[in-house]
C-alpha cells in the first residue's frame, strides 16, 4: 500500500462480525488541502479516514465504517479514535501554521459533552493548539438543536473554529447558521456540481455566498473537480476552495506553492471571462439603453407613453413599459409588447400591475430616483407579470409638469442573455 | 394563528359550511368533530390589497372545544385515514372559498409532501377543483417543511400539480429541510419564508442583515417571496425593506371565516410605507454622517500618497479615527504591497485562530468586490457591505479608492469595524429596538 506508507501512523479497529468473528481494520489518515484564493496556498487540511480490511486488503469507505460501528458509545469511541489519529498524524507531517479540519457528527458532538474533556486532553497530549482546529459539523438532522448549540459552544470555548458542512442541502440551513454562528461555512458539494450545469443555480451562487459573508463567516466551496467549477467559485467570491481539481486527499502534504501556476492561470482566465462577458452583455444592452433614452426624451416633452415607447417595444427582448410617479405609484396601465400580450400566464392574473400599483420599495425605482438621468439595471428576477425572469431598465427624468418620473422597461432575461444566461448580469455596469 | 377560541364564535363561522369528521378514539367510541374553513389574506405590497387567501382548518368537538389543524390531523391515524382527512380539508376550503364570491385571488392550500406523493395514485385533485368550479390556475399548492426521504417522488408529485395548472409554493424556507436543494428540485413560483426568520429579523442584527440577501437570492431563483407570520409593524417594515412581494400575518389580518374588504388595510399600508420612507431616509442620513470623516481622511491619505509621502505617515490620520482597523495598498494586479498598517487596538484584538489567513505582502485581492469596483471607477470611493475580515473575528466594512502612483493604478483600502461604526444602527429596522 503506497497510500499508507510511513511516516503516518496506523491504528487498528476491530469490528464484531455477524457470527461473532472479529474483523481487523487498519486505519490511517489522509489530508486534503483547503486553499485560500487570496493567498494561493493551502491554509488548512481536512483529515479523512482511510480504512482497509487487514485480511482482504479491501477499502472501506468512511460512511460504511461508521455505519458498522454500533450507535452510541461504540460509535463515539470510533469517532474519537479517528480524530486522535488525524491529530497525531498531522503533527508528524510538520505543518505548524495551517488549520486541521476535523469532522464531527452532531450526534457525537452533543453526546460527547457527557463523556468529559476527551478532546481538549487529546489536543494537549499531542501538543496541538486548539486555535488551529476547525471542528466541522456534518449535515444530519438533529432533533435536539439546543444540545447541539451547547456542544458547539463547548468547542468554541476550547478555542476551536466552528465549521458548518454541506450548507444548502438537507438540514444545513439558515436556522442552523443563526443558532451556531460558524466561523466558516462549507457549501454543499451538490451545489458546486449544479452551478456549472444549471443557470438557475449559477445565478444564485453569488448571492448565497454573499449572504453567508454577511453572516460573518468565511465561505469554502468544496468538491471542486473541474476548472469550470473553480471559475464559478472564484466569480462568486468564495474565500476557500477544496477539491480533487486542486489536490486529492493524500498521506503527504504537497509543497505550499505546488498550485501557484494553477491559481495564476485560473485568475487570469477568470479575468478574461468576466471582461468578455461584460463586453457581450454591454453590446446586447446598447440598443435597449439607446431606445429607452429616446423614449424618455419624448415623454419628457409631453408625448403619451404608448407612442413614445413603440420603438423600444419593437426590440426583440422588450416585454413591457410603464411609468412611475415620484411617489412610487404607477401612472396608467402597462404598455405591452405585441409578442408579450399573447403569452401571459393565467396563474399570475391576480398580481397584474395597474394604475396605482406601488413600486416605491423596488430597487429599480429607488436607484433610479437617487440618480436621475442615469439608466439603472436590475439583476434578473421574476416579474409579477411572469412567468419569465426579467431584467428591468429604469430611468428617472423631469416630466413636462416639473415632477420627477421613472420610465421602466422589462426585458425577457433568457431571450436577452441567450447562452450567457448562466453568468448573470451581476457584473454589468453595476 | 388566531387563538383557538375563535372557532367557537358562531357568527364568525356563518358563511363557512362545516364538515363532519369522525375519529375512532382509543377507547372505541368515535368522537365527532365539526370542521370549518378559515382564510387568512396574503397581501401584495405593490397592490396594497389581498391577492390570495390561505385556507386553514379549525375544528370543534361535541363539547364545543376548539382545535387547530395540526391537532386534528394528529388525531387521524397515519396512512390512508390521515390522507383522507387532508383531502377532506382541502375540498372544504375550495367549497367554502367558492361561496365567498372572490373571482380573482389565489387560494393557498397546504399539502404535506408525503400526502402529495401518495395522492398521485388517487389523482382526484383536478377533479375536485373542476366539480367546484375553481380554475386550477388560481390554486397555490403549498408544500410544508418536512423531511422526505424520496425527493424524486416529491418532484413527480409537484410536476403533477404544475401540469394541472397550479402555482407551486414552498413553505418555511430557511428552516429544517426547506433548503436551496429543494428550491432547485421543485422550482417553486412562490417561496414562503419561515416565520421563525420573520421573528428573528427584528431582534437579531445578524439575521436582519442577511434577510435582504436571502430574499434577493430567492428572487433570482425566479420566485415571488412571501413573508408570513407578520405580527408587528417592525416585522412589516423589515419585510418591506427587504423587498418582499407578499405579506401575511395577524398584523394585517387574522384568519377568519369571512374575507375582509379589499380596502380594509389601505390606511395600514399608507402608514407602513410612510414610516418606511422616513426610516430609510433617516438610516441613510445617519450612515452618511458616520462615514463622512472616514471618506474625508481616506481622500487626504490618497492626496498625500500621490504627493510622494510614505505610507505610514499618509494614513496616520485615518488610523487615528475611532473605528479604523487597518490600511493596506493593493497593486493594479490585485496583490497587496507590503504588510497592512494596523491600529494598535486592532493588533491587540487579533484573533489567533485566523492566523493562517492573515494578509501579507503578495496576498491577492483581485477577485474581491472592494478591489474590482475601485479599479473600475478610479477616483471614486467604494464601500462594501459588511463581511468577516481576514483578521477577524469582527465584521468589517472596507472603503477603497483607486489612484495613480508612478504611472499605474493602485487601490488604497481601509477596513472599518462595522459594529463600532454602526452602533445601535447595525441594520436598518433595528434602530428603535432595545438591543
Amino acid at each position: 500500500m503506497v497510500d499508507l506508507a510511513p511516516p503516518l501512523l496506523l491504528d487498528k479497529y476491530y469490528l464484531q462480525g455477524e457470527r461473532g468473528e472479529r474483523d481487523e481494520l487498519r486505519l490511517s489518515s489522509h489530508f486534503q488541502p483547503i486553499y485560500s484564493l487570496a493567498h494561493r496556498r493551502p491554509v488548512g487540511y481536512e483529515g479523512l479516514i482511510r480504512a482497509v480490511h487487514s485480511s482482504s486488503g479491501r477499502n472501506v469507505e468512511p460512511l460504511e465504517l461508521f455505519s458498522k460501528a454500533p450507535q452510541g458509545e461504540e460509535r463515539i469511541r470510533l469517532d474519537r479514535q479517528c480524530r486522535a489519529l488525524h491529530v497525531r498524524n498531522f503533527q508528524r507531517l510538520g505543518n505548524t501554521r495551517s488549520w486541521l479540519f476535523l469532522n464531527v457528527d452532531p450526534q457525537v458532538a452533543s453526546e460527547g459533552l457527557r463523556y468529559g474533556a476527551f478532546f481538549l486532553r487529546m489536543l494537549q497530549s499531542n501538543g496541538f493548539p486548539a486555535h488551529r482546529v476547525a471542528v466541522e459539523l456534518i449535515e444530519t438532522p438533529f432533533e435536539d438543536e439546543t444540545r447541539l448549540v451547547a456542544a458547539v459552544e463547548h468547542y468554541r470555548k476550547l478555542g476551536c473554529l466552528i465549521v458548518i458542512d454541506d450548507f444548502g442541502a438537507g438540514y444545513s440551513n439558515f436556522d442552523r447558521i443563526w443558532r451556531l454562528r460558524p466561523d466558516i461555512v462549507k457549501i454543499d458539494r451538490e451545489m458546486t456540481r449544479r452551478v456549472t450545469v444549471e443557470p438557475l443555480a449559477r445565478r444564485m451562487f453569488t448571492g448565497i455566498i454573499s449572504v453567508l459573508h454577511e453572516a460573518g463567516a468565511l465561505v469554502c466551496v468544496e468538491g471542486i473537480e473541474t476548472e469550470a467549477e473553480a471559475l464559478c467559485a472564484i466569480d462568486a467570491h468564495a474565500d476557500l476552495m477544496q477539491g480533487d481539481y486542486f489536490a486529492p486527499g493524500g498521506s503527504e502534504l504537497l509543497p505550499e506553492n505546488a498550485r501557484s501556476e494553477t491559481f495564476a492561470r485560473l485568475i487570469a482566465g477568470h479575468r478574461a471571462d468576466v471582461a468578455d462577458f461584460q463586453r457581450r452583455q454591454h453590446a446586447r444592452l446598447v440598443p435597449y439603453l439607446a431606445s429607452l433614452k429616446n423614449a424618455v426624451q419624448d415623454v419628457a416633452l409631453g408625448a403619451k407613453l404608448q407612442p413614445a415607447v413603440q420603438g423600444l417595444l419593437k426590440l426583440p427582448s422588450a416585454q413591457r413599459c410603464y411609468l412611475i410617479g415620484s411617489d412610487g405609484l404607477q401612472i396608467g396601465a402597462n404598455v405591452d409588447a405585441e409578442s408579450n400580450v399573447y403569452s401571459q400566464d393565467p396563474r399570475f392574473e391576480a398580481v397584474q400591475p395597474t394604475e396605482g400599483t406601488d413600486w416605491q420599495t423596488k430597487d429599480y425605482f429607488r436607484r433610479a430616483i437617487e440618480s436621475p438621468g442615469k439608466a439603472q439595471i436590475t439583476r434578473p428576477y421574476l416579474s409579477v407579470t411572469g412567468p419569465k425572469l426579467c431584467v428591468t431598465l429604469s430611468f428617472a427624468f423631469e416630466a413636462s409638469d416639473g415632477s420627477q418620473q421613472v420610465l421602466c422597461v422589462d426585458l425577457d432575461f433568457a431571450a436577452l442573455a441567450g447562452e450567457d444566461v448562466a453568468f448573470g448580469v451581476s457584473n454589468l455596469l453595476a | 394563528m388566531s387563538p383557538p377560541g375563535d372557532a367557537t364564535n358562531t357568527t364568525d363561522l356563518a358563511p363557512s359550511r362545516p364538515d363532519i369528521l369522525f375519529v375512532e378514539a382509543e377507547g372505541g367510541s368515535p368522537s365527532e368533530f365539526r370542521l370549518f374553513s378559515h382564510f387568512q389574506p396574503i397581501f401584495s405590497l405593490a397592490h396594497r390589497r389581498p391577492v390570495g387567501y390561505e385556507g386553514l382548518i379549525r375544528g370543534t368537538d361535541s363539547n364545543g372545544k376548539a382545535y387547530l389543524a395540526t391537532e386534528l390531523l394528529a388525531k387521524a391515524p397515519a396512512g390512508v385515514p390521515r390522507m383522507q382527512l387532508d383531502r377532506q380539508c382541502r375540498a372544504l376550503h375550495v367549497r367554502n372559498f367558492r361561496q365567498l364570491g372572490d373571482e380573482e385571488s389565489w387560494l393557498f392550500l397546504n399539502v404535506d409532501p408525503y400526502i402529495a406523493v401518495q395522492g398521485l395514485r388517487f389523482g382526484s385533485f383536478a377533479h375536485m377543483l373542476e366539480e367546484n368550479g375553481l380554475p386550477a390556475h388560481r390554486v397555490a399548492v403549498e408544500l410544508i417543511e418536512t423531511p422526505f426521504d424520496d425527493e424524486k417522488r416529491l418532484v413527480a408529485a409537484v410536476e403533477h400539480y404544475r401540469t394541472i395548472g397550479c402555482l407551486i409554493v414552498i413553505d418555511d424556507f430557511g428552516a429544517g429541510y426547506s433548503n436551496f436543494d429543494r428550491i432547485w428540485r421543485l422550482k417553486p413560483d412562490i417561496v414562503k419564508i419561515d416565520r421563525e426568520m420573520t421573528r428573528r429579523v427584528t431582534v437579531e442584527p445578524l439575521a436582519r442583515r442577511m434577510f435582504t440577501g436571502i430574499i434577493s437570492v430567492l428572487h433570482e431563483s425566479g420566485a415571488l417571496v412571501c413573508v408570513e407570520g407578520i405580527e408587528t409593524e417592525a416585522e412589516a417594515l423589515c419585510a418591506t425593506d427587504a423587498d418582499a412581494d407578499l405579506m401575511q400575518g395577524n398584523y394585517f389580518a387574522a384568519p377568519a371565516a369571512q374575507l375582509p374588504s379589499e380596502h380594509a388595510c389601505d390606511d395600514l399600508f399608507a402608514r407602513l410605507l410612510r414610516n418606511f420612507r422616513l426610516e430609510t431616509a433617516e438610516f441613510y442620513d445617519q450612515r452618511r454622517v458616520r462615514l463622512q470623516p472616514y471618506i474625508a481622511a481616506l481622500a487626504d491619505a490618497v492626496l498625500a500618497l500621490s504627493a510622494g509621502a510614505d505610507r505610514a505617515s499618509a494614513v496616520r490620520a485615518l488610523l487615528d479615527l475611532d473605528c479604523t482597523e487597518r490600511c493596506y495598498l493593493v497593486a493594479g494586479d490585485g496583490s497587496q504591497i507590503g504588510a497592512s498598517v494596523e491600529t494598535e487596538r486592532s493588533a491587540a484584538a487579533r484573533d489567533r485562530r485566523l492566523t493562517p489567513i492573515r494578509p501579507v505582502t503578495g496576498t491577492n485581492w483581485q477577485t474581491k468586490p472592494f478591489f474590482r469596483r475601485a479599479i473600475e471607477a478610479p477616483g471614486k470611493v467604494q464601500i462594501t457591505r459588511p463581511y468577516l475580515s481576514a483578521t477577524g473575528p469582527k465584521l468589517c466594512v472596507t472603503l477603497s479608492y483607486a489612484l495613480s502612483l508612478n504611472g499605474s493604478y493602485h487601490v488604497l483600502c481601509v477596513d472599518l469595524d462595522f459594529a463600532a461604526l454602526a452602533g445601535d444602527d447595525l441594520a436598518f429596522g433595528l434602530t428603535k429596538l432595545p438591543l
